[in-house]
């Protein structure tokens, strides 16, 4: 079998949270709960939920941002945790990532040079001039003009501080780019123009995304496969195309029906979940699910789901898929 | 049937240190009784200022109105003074805004601060009566345990109860105008989903009109009657809604509804693009303020600023409107 560029295995990653007069541990933020997934060269994963299911959590700890709790990390086959020096500056060229603020993510003191540059200075390479020249064709290629090179971000737009973040994610021509909600504080004329360009980008370099966002859409608009998040597991993984049109989890199905259509003839086609996302200090026992699933039984309340494969490619964590399956199929 | 609101050629903006800064160029919309309207743009195009005015919020002393008038129930909102306009707020005309934790005061309880805005339009109520109102508004607008909410403070609840809130206590007044600034935008999408269900309920029962200001032509698609979209400071085109999604006539339209990613659509293929970004307020192009990034622009855009031509189903404000052929 050909190896995945990252591969990710029951990833857990608890926050402490603290209390009484001398800050002990008296619980855990559960952010993300046995998470396992790969991704192959010049792919895209998209990873989707709501807030608090742990997307950007994932994110960050596959970054080395955070240690997990457990679970282990392999990037081109190695442990990113047992790394030495070496291996793990690579690893830190070769996996960057783009924030969704990109008004906060640049150093407003520092000149759009100085942030293209940066990158090369921590590598140590090149010649100043040359690190120079390397800034301008970055802002060329992600389509600003050169004369920017001079100018500090808060002279740009909100898009054109996110072309910059881009920008400084490709410099050291990276196999593999976390973009965490890259696109969603941006306006739709905006966000089409970012999105092409991330697309764009990723043909060109053969890079690797792992797109993180809450607009399904968008999401899948731009990605091979899809990892649909609900606090802190994941409930469903398949292709694309194939979760689009043959959900199988009741979340995935109420998540991609509550997203408005831009079509006024397709009104009222909703599936409305009653009530919020359960506090991750406190999930709920069994399916995680339970709490708002039009389809809980005593069963999903006691034990909880393994994931099993509807086929290749396509794993789902719930008891009843195969139930509601057939009934959507004859009923 | 005369429109309940009213909005004409309103112009607003604000004093800057650079010199006044207008960003309403001639605004007008109207809107009836049981009617919701959307109100569309990009962020800057000027739509929640034009809710500011028709409350009279704009920040002050640097936002002012400048010319234009806001008829309401035959009375001119810009002109009125403020004892009445004290009537009209609140009572006739309520607000809802995007993020419910800053728009209620974190150290009072739920029920206090619903209680006070009971008995600020209804002085002679006691404390038991509006207490009593605001715990029935709390289980109108489907917040599980309503009495035990009461006695709670805004952190605890979470985004969409504190938006539920936010609504109860905007419909306590029943008001014939709620103004709904991006209320869901902050919201994840099955809760989204339920605060629109939720206003539509409200609206079902007491009829009221609904100003929705978004950036989501989904959400548009999904609860409006009539459509205006904002561009820049200016109306450029308006229509009900099925009219507006099936024939866009202004480039701007069109464009912003290609570029939407697609549930339907073919995956991994280059979105349609809208060059460019809109320009700076103190930097208005003159003409079209849209034409430096229309594909249908020509010498005429630059020369005079198109007026809204009205046509039986539409209206638009553009020189070389989007024909039948090429929608």
């Amino acid at each position: 079998m050909k190896e995945s560029l990252l591969q990710v295995r029951g990833l857990k990653k608890y926050f402490p949270v603290r209390g009484g007069v001398f800050l002990r541990r008296i619980g855990n933020v559960q952010a993300v709960e046995d998470v396992s997934f790969s991704i192959e060269r010049g792919k895209t994963l998209g990873l989707v939920g709501e807030s608090g299911c742990g997307k950007s959590t994932v994110g960050q700890t596959i970054m080395k941002l955070h240690a997990p709790t457990a679970g282990e990390i392999f990037y081109e086959g190695r442990d990113i945790a047992a790394m030495n020096r070496a291996e793990l500056k690579a690893f830190r060229r070769d996996v960057q990532i783009i924030f969704q603020d990109p008004f906060e993510s640049l150093n407003a003191r520092h000149t759009v040079s100085r942030i293209l540059e940066e990158p090369f200075v921590i590598h140590e390479m090149g010649t100043a001039a040359e690190r120079r020249r390397w800034a301008g064709d970055l802002l060329t290629r992600v389509g600003l003009q050169v004369d920017a090179l001079d100018r500090f971000p808060h002279e740009f737009s909100g898009g054109q501080r996110q072309r910059i973040g881009i920008a400084r994610a490709i410099a050291l021509k990276p196999k593999l780019v976390v973009c965490d909600e890259a696109v969603s504080a941006l306006d739709v004329s905006i966000q089409s123009q970012v999105i092409n360009l991330l697309m764009d980008l990723q043909r060109e370099m053969n890079l690797a995304l792992i797109f993180i966002a809450h607009d399904l859409a968008v999401v899948k608009h731009v990605s091979d496969d899809i990892a649909v998040m609900y606090l802190g597991k994941i409930v469903e993984q398949a292709n694309a195309q194939e979760i689009y049109k043959f959900p199988r989890h009741p979340y995935t199905e109420a998540l991609l029906s509550a997203i408005p259509i831009p079509d006024p003839s397709r009104r009222g086609e909703r599936i409305i979940l009653s009530g919020d996302v359960p506090s991750p200090i406190h999930p709920p026992s069994g399916c995680r699910f339970h709490t708002r699933c039009p389809h809980a039984a005593d069963q999903c309340r006691s034990s909880e789901p393994a994931e099993e494969f509807v086929k290749e490619g396509h794993r789902v964590a719930c008891h009843f898929w195969k139930k509601l399956a057939d009934t959507k199929a004859f009923g | 049937m005369a429109a309940l609101l009213e909005v004409r050629d309103l112009r607003a903006g604000f004093d800057t240190d650079a010199g006044y800064v207008e960003v309403l160029d001639g605004v007008s919309f109207e809107l009836s009784s049981g009617e919701t309207l959307g109100l569309v743009g990009e962020s800057g195009c000027g739509k929640s200022v034009s809710a500011l005015s028709i409350m009279n919020l704009l920040p002050q002393p640097a936002g002012k109105i400048t010319a234009g008038s806001i008829g309401f129930q035959n009375r001119d909102l810009v002109a009125l003074p403020r004892e009445e306009l004290h009537d009209v707020r609140g009572n006739r005309i309520s607000m809802i805004f995007q993020e419910p934790m800053t728009a209620l005061n974190p150290v009072h309880r739920i029920g206090n601060q619903i209680i006070e805005a009971v008995k600020l339009h209804q002085p002679d109520l006691t404390t038991t009566i509006a207490r009593q109102r605001a715990l029935a508004m709390l289980e109108r607008v489907g917040i599980p345990a309503p009495d035990q909410r009461l006695n709670e403070y805004p952190h605890q609840l979470s985004g969409g109860m504190r938006q539920r809130v936010m609504i109860a206590m905007a419909l306590t007044m029943q008001p014939d105008l709620l103004i709904a600034d991006e209320p869901t935008t902050a919201l994840d999408v099955t809760i989204q989903a339920q605060i629109l269900d939720l206003l539509r309920e409200m609206q079902r029962e007491s009829g009221m009109a609904i100003l929705f200001i978004t950036h989501d032509l989904g959400v548009i698609a999904e609860l409006c009657d009539r459509v205006t979209v904002m561009y820049a400071g200016c109306v450029v085109e308006q229509a009900n809604v099925t009219e507006l999604f099936s024939t866009p006539r202004h480039p701007y339209t069109q464009g912003l509804l290609r570029s939407i990613p697609r549930l339907d659509a073919t995956p991994k293929q280059p979105l349609t693009t809208i060059p460019g970004a809109v320009p700076a307020l103190i930097d208005m192009p003159e003409g079209c303020r849209f034409r430096n990034r229309c594909l249908n622009a020509e010498d005429d855009c630059e020369l005079r600023s198109p007026d809204l031509v009205h046509t039986a189903e539409h209206e638009f404000a553009c020189h070389h409107p989007v024909t039948e052929e090429t929608i």
